[in-house]
């Protein structure tokens, strides 16, 4: 089987999160494990972190964790043919019960009950975003904000889907509202014979993005990580944690996460 | 090995920009404007404070006054750490509209480069608009970041235009905050400045942040006081 693709990642506490004592609330999870494979998937998720969403760095792990393995039997299923929005509400299915299965293992403590106000699942709150690719096929999920970013052999970066409308402020949509099937965006792209065919993804929690200036200065800074992933691949996955600590030191003081896939460049 | 740098220069730390709208009118004169220059003189030291514990977010502070015209009195974003208070003086009508129309036209990307926190807006009055209150909410709505500001408003005494400010405010949660003695007064100005600055700094992101604040207003204790406004 081609090993097609590369895929790693990496996930840190933010500067304000240290200084507040609190864990790490995003979370990130790929496919396969080992980094390399024909199929890979990777997710990114970035818990709400305020004090209504008192177990959403918990919500962002299982988030990761059921959007990867769905996405794996989904790619391992040669008769798979499952449109995006189904694949969405398997995942949101999956999210949920494993959610109530958190909640019937650690019930709220009494101080934890005070803080629910919102939807059921409020105190799990998360986005995500995932990536599959295999030979012919990528698959793009997101809910609520995060960037993720492809890049093609002519060294162009762009972005993969639009941004939510209608929100204002620091708004997302969330894995926890009633609605949330309805608030995926879902894409997917088909490898035609005379079509660009991207050799690179980025997932971003939405800690990096803002630690940048502008968008425009965001996209060159992916597109000098892409250069970076192909010139020193292990360089990069070692380098990664402390490059993401110190952009959000220096930027957002958020939570900062990054999954990254590259296509093998011998493979046309 | 390669190590993997960024460019220092493209990356920012966020700004968050807290306007401050204060009725000048002349039924301010005497404790009530006496008591607004105080409340601000002991709020803004809380607020540089709460900014040194947010270091990723710069914190910036512009002052608006309003009683027969509308001027700015801090004009440009000054960094918190930078803002010494000069005391605003009572004086004329109430021109809120003329305030609201000045505040929008700063609520722009030119205004707030880069990338930018929803910006904190506080306005605080004791009285009824005397001007073409209507036209100025219109074009303060217009505003291109008008919808994403956290807007407060301050009932200073017993005999304001609540409903303007519940329009201004316009958020289903958040009430005016009420003040009819000089502690209260003091009290929410501290507020008001202070804790959108902390809950909008905490790096989160959820369907609606601004409900925890909203509760949290609710739940601010009023003060006792015999002088009652």
């Amino acid at each position: 089987m081609a090993s097609n693709w590369t895929i790693g990642g990496a996930s840190v506490r933010g500067a304000a999160h240290v200084r507040a004592g609190k864990g790490n609330e995003d979370a990130v999870a790929w496919h396969p494990g080992a980094g390399t494979g024909a199929r890979v998937v990777g997710a990114v998720a970035d818990g709400h972190g305020a004090r209504a969403h008192f177990r959403s760095g918990t919500g962002s792990r299982l988030a990761v964790e059921q959007a990867v393995a769905r996405l794996v039997r989904h790619l391992d299923d040669p008769d798979a043919d499952e449109v995006g929005s189904a694949l969405a509400g398997d995942i949101l299915r999956g999210w949920r019960r494993a959610v109530d299965a958190d909640v019937a293992a650690r019930p709220y403590s009494g101080e934890e009950a005070g803080f629910l106000t919102g939807p059921r699942l409020g105190p799990y709150g998360a986005t995500l975003l995932t990536f599959a690719a295999e030979e012919d096929v990528i698959t793009i999920l997101q809910i609520g904000d995060g960037d993720l970013m492809l890049g093609y052999p002519d060294g162009r970066v762009v972005r993969a889907l639009r941004s939510d409308a209608g929100l204002v402020g620091e708004e997302t949509y969330s894995l926890c509202q009633e609605d949330a099937e309805t608030r995926f965006k879902v894409t997917s792209l088909w490898r035609g014979e005379d079509a660009d065919w991207p050799d690179f993804a980025l997932l971003a929690t939405d800690g990096v993005a803002k630690s940048y200036r502008d968008d425009a200065v965001f996209a060159d800074a992916v597109a000098r990580l892409r250069d970076f992933a192909r010139e020193d691949w292990p360089g990069l996955l070692s380098n990664l944690p402390g490059w993401l600590e110190e952009l959000s030191g220096q930027g957002s003081g958020d939570d900062a996460t990054l999954c990254i896939a590259l296509r093998n460049p011998s493979q046309t | 090995m390669t190590k993997l740098t960024f460019d220092p220069a493209g990356v920012a730390r966020r700004q968050l920009q807290v306007i401050l709208a204060l009725d000048c009118s002349g039924s301010m004169r005497g404790d009530r404007i006496a008591s607004l220059n105080y409340a601000l003189r002991t709020a803004l030291p809380e607020l540089r404070h709460v900014a040194a514990d947010n270091p990723e977010i710069d914190v910036r502070v512009r002052v608006l006054r309003f009683g027969s015209t509308a001027t700015w009195h801090i004009a440009d974003p000054v960094p918190v750490e930078d803002l010494k208070w000069t005391d605003v003086v009572a004086e004329g009508e109430t021109h809120m509209g003329d305030a609201l129309r000045l505040i929008g036209g700063v609520l722009t990307s030119e205004a707030m480069p880069g990338r930018q926190l929803p910006p904190v807006i506080v306005l605080a009055s004791d009285g009824y608009p005397t001007d073409d209150i209507d036209g100025g909410l219109k074009a303060f709505f217009e505003a291109e970041h008008a919808a994403s500001a956290i807007r407060l408003g301050i009932a200073i005494g017993s005999d304001v235009d609540e409903e303007i400010l519940v329009r201004f405010i316009d958020h289903p949660s958040m009430k005016p905050l009420k003040a009819t003695n000089a502690a209260d007064l003091v009290h929410h100005i501290k507020w008001a400045t202070t804790a959108p600055v902390k809950a909008v700094s905490s790096p989160t992101n959820a369907p609606d942040p601004l409900v925890p604040l909203a509760r949290e207003a609710d739940l601010a204790p009023t003060a006792n006081s015999e002088i009652i406004w």
